[in-house]
């Protein structure tokens, strides 16, 4: 590849990301990341809470049903988001291609949505996978064995400080991040009282 | 053939392309000096450009085709300069 043709290639890949902020893509990525981190979190902490309420007690059990269901929650974002932001990407670039009278396969314009597409997807499995091996950590044998007893209100705790730490980010790391963390913070409460009611 | 020296068309650009990196990635190619656009006009989704490509040999094909790959729809070609190579050589 010649010096031209490299820098050329520099510049159409800075161009493609300058236009995925231009289409918004940082913001639609951020909250991807937060609910689908969310639910991770929070569906992981209710089965924890259920499992040990319901007079489970094999923390290496617990660890094993959390993160069967992380994959689960990974799985099912990567298709829902894949087919979901495809489906809205390409409604998108039919309206462009209207405006424009041309069609626009083989553009930049593809390139970058399909991008989106592929890092939306990406995001949304990636997010909730996390949330779920957030909580497990502390049910991972090693630790568990480290934590003993404590183990599963180790996994609590991590659960209730990661959504505190969602909220908190989601809140734009403002004064009103607390009332966010904690608002998030409350909803994991009460999941671990109803799911260990 | 006479290399062209300045060319100035008229562009249809989708508004969500940063008009910057249009001009940068222009500039890229072989043989162009200068690159400006001006902006007539602004839709809901889109730019009208009159942009104005000069250089020591502009490729106007190359310059359609990266248009094209932008995702931008060429209108018309208003004004074309072309520089005699025999005034080179006096």
């Amino acid at each position: 590849m010649s010096e031209s043709e490299g820098s050329s290639r520099l510049v159409r890949l800075l161009v493609l990301v300058r236009h995925l902020r231009a289409t918004g893509f940082p913001s639609l990525a951020r909250r991807y990341l937060v609910l689908n981190a969310f639910d991770g979190v929070m569906a992981s902490l209710g089965f924890v809470a259920g499992y040990f309420a319901g007079g489970g007690a094999s923390a290496q059990s617990a660890f094993k049903g959390v993160v069967a269901a992380g994959f689960a929650m990974a799985l099912s974002g990567l298709l829902s988001g894949f087919f979901t932001e495809a489906a809205e990407q390409r409604k998108e670039l039919e309206t462009l291609e209207r405006a424009l009278m041309r069609k626009l396969d083989g553009t930049l314009l593809e390139e970058s949505r399909l991008l989106s597409v592929a890092l939306a997807a990406l995001v949304n499995a990636l997010a909730p996978l996390a949330g779920a091996l957030v909580v497990a950590a502390p049910l991972w044998d090693p630790v568990a064995g480290a934590l003993g007893g404590a183990a599963a209100w180790a996994s609590l705790a991590v659960a209730l400080a990661a959504l505190f730490a969602l909220g908190f980010v989601l809140g734009g790391l403002r004064p009103r991040s607390l009332a966010y963390g904690a608002a998030f913070l409350a909803s994991g409460l009460i999941v671990i009282l109803v799911g260990g009611a | 053939m006479m290399p062209i020296a300045k060319i100035v068309l008229d562009v249809l650009k989708p508004r969500e392309l940063p008009l910057t990196g249009l001009v940068e990635r222009l500039c890229q190619l072989e043989g162009i000096e200068a690159v400006s656009a001006d902006v007539l006009e602004v839709d809901a989704m889109t730019e009208t450009l009159k942009l104005t490509v000069e250089g020591s040999a502009v490729d106007v094909e190359r310059v359609v085709k990266e248009l094209d790959s932008m995702g931008c729809a060429l209108r018309s070609v208003d004004s074309v300069t072309a520089r005699s190579l025999k005034a080179g050589k006096r």
